[in-house]
């Protein structure tokens, strides 16, 4: 009987260990996409791959403290043409969400990296 | 002995029934949701794509109307569409680790669940067509231009069949506006001309002949010359629930998969 009740107790704990981190990076995409659907309506990603970041940088004030950001732009090829974010130090687990857009003719790939502080 | 080896037994295929549960949906909590939501992803943003390479966009408002935003003719329109295909089934491919096909079809734009369409010749723009694909677009309740030409209006020439067609035409120019309401027969051919001296805008209502075929209760609104008005149309059709979607069928391979044409806009439903 103690032998059942322990390995319940052990499963129940895989299942609780297991479940909030999921949920947590589940957050942290939606939060990636949402930033990535926002940047590209409002054209900061078009802006910054032409040299003006001021889009992106108030995405990065509008941020709640403990949430980090970086944006990679890549283009075609797959050169790195921008990169940006919150500037806080990048730890652990992130977030990636990848948004393509158009500007100039040319076509990009974002990539976003949401992690928390 | 044998109670003790059936205690055992039981206790053993509990405990392995209550790991096997624990594991499953420890496995399954999240996963397939996240994957629909990438799914979800790309359809938007193709869709986002889209409107940004042909310079046009849609929205819907209130019951029934779509609103579309647009500016023509767009040089190199088509070969940027094109360019966007290989891009889906190449960098997008690859930088999204999904499989993904974009298949492009012609330049119509469906106003479900009707059988409306707003196009064009082709991706370049050099007209805009309102047409019904099975019919003569008597779901149509309402068909309204506004044109903005950095222009100067010189002569308005209107050469009109009357009908029960009504089509409103409100356009500015540099040195003025003009608007008037049409009704208009869907069978005869009417058009009303804005000449701007170097160019023309012709709004060609009745039975127009589009893409080979002859179009009943139509519009094409066509510019000559070097003119580049940008073009809000609003199209309010007797429907509750009106979505846009593209010709474009777009399948995303992965966890959840999707194939399904890109829309640009939901249908909207109404509450009460």
């Amino acid at each position: 009987m103690a032998l059942v009740i322990a390995m319940v107790v052990l499963s129940s704990c895989i299942y609780l260990i297991s479940t909030p981190k999921r949920q947590v990076n589940e957050r942290l995409y939606d939060i990636s996409l949402d930033l990535l659907a926002v940047a590209g309506e409002e054209h900061f990603l078009q802006d910054a791959v032409r040299g003006d970041s001021s889009g992106v940088d108030r995405m990065k004030a509008a941020m709640p403290a403990n949430t980090c950001f970086r944006i990679d732009v890549k283009n075609e090829s797959g050169a790195l043409v921008y990169t940006g974010g919150s500037g806080c130090r990048e730890f652990g687990e992130y977030a990636l969400g990848r948004r393509t857009f158009t500007s100039g003719g040319d076509f990009y790939v974002a990539e976003m990296r949401v992690w928390l502080r | 002995m044998r109670r003790g080896v059936v205690f055992s037994v039981a206790t053993l295929l509990l405990v392995l029934t209550v790991l096997t549960l624990a594991s499953f949906y420890a496995a399954q909590s999240v996963r397939p949701d996240v994957g629909g939501r990438r799914a979800r992803n790309a359809f938007a943003n193709a869709a986002s794509d889209i409107e940004d390479l042909l310079n046009m966009s849609v929205r819907a408002e209130g019951r029934g109307l779509a609103v579309f935003s647009d500016s023509f003719p767009l040089d190199g329109g088509a070969s940027a569409i094109a360019a966007y295909g290989s891009f889906v089934g190449s960098t997008y491919r690859s930088a999204f680790n999904s499989v993904a096909r974009l298949s492009l079809g012609e330049p119509k734009f469906f106003l479900e669940p009707t059988t409306i369409v707003y196009g064009y010749p082709s991706y370049d723009k050099k007209a805009v067509w309102i047409y019904d694909s099975a019919g003569e677009g008597r779901s149509v309740e309402e068909l309204a231009f506004a044109l903005t030409v950095n222009g100067n209006l010189v002569n308005v020439t209107e050469d009109t069949l009357p009908g029960d067609m009504r089509v409103s035409l409100n356009a500015s120019f540099n040195n003025g506006g003009f608007a008037r309401d049409y009704w208009l027969s869907r069978y005869g051919n009417s058009t009303v001309t804005l000449d701007m001296g170097g160019s023309k805008i012709m709004v060609k209502a009745g039975g127009n002949i589009l893409g080979g075929f002859e179009r009943n209760g139509s519009v094409s609104v066509v510019v000559e010359g070097s003119a580049k008005p940008s073009m809000e149309t609003r199209i309010r059709l007797n429907e509750s629930d009106v979505g846009v979607r593209t010709n474009f069928l777009l399948s995303v391979d992965g966890p959840v998969g999707r194939s399904d044409y890109v829309w640009l806009t939901q249908p909207v439903y109404q509450r009460g």
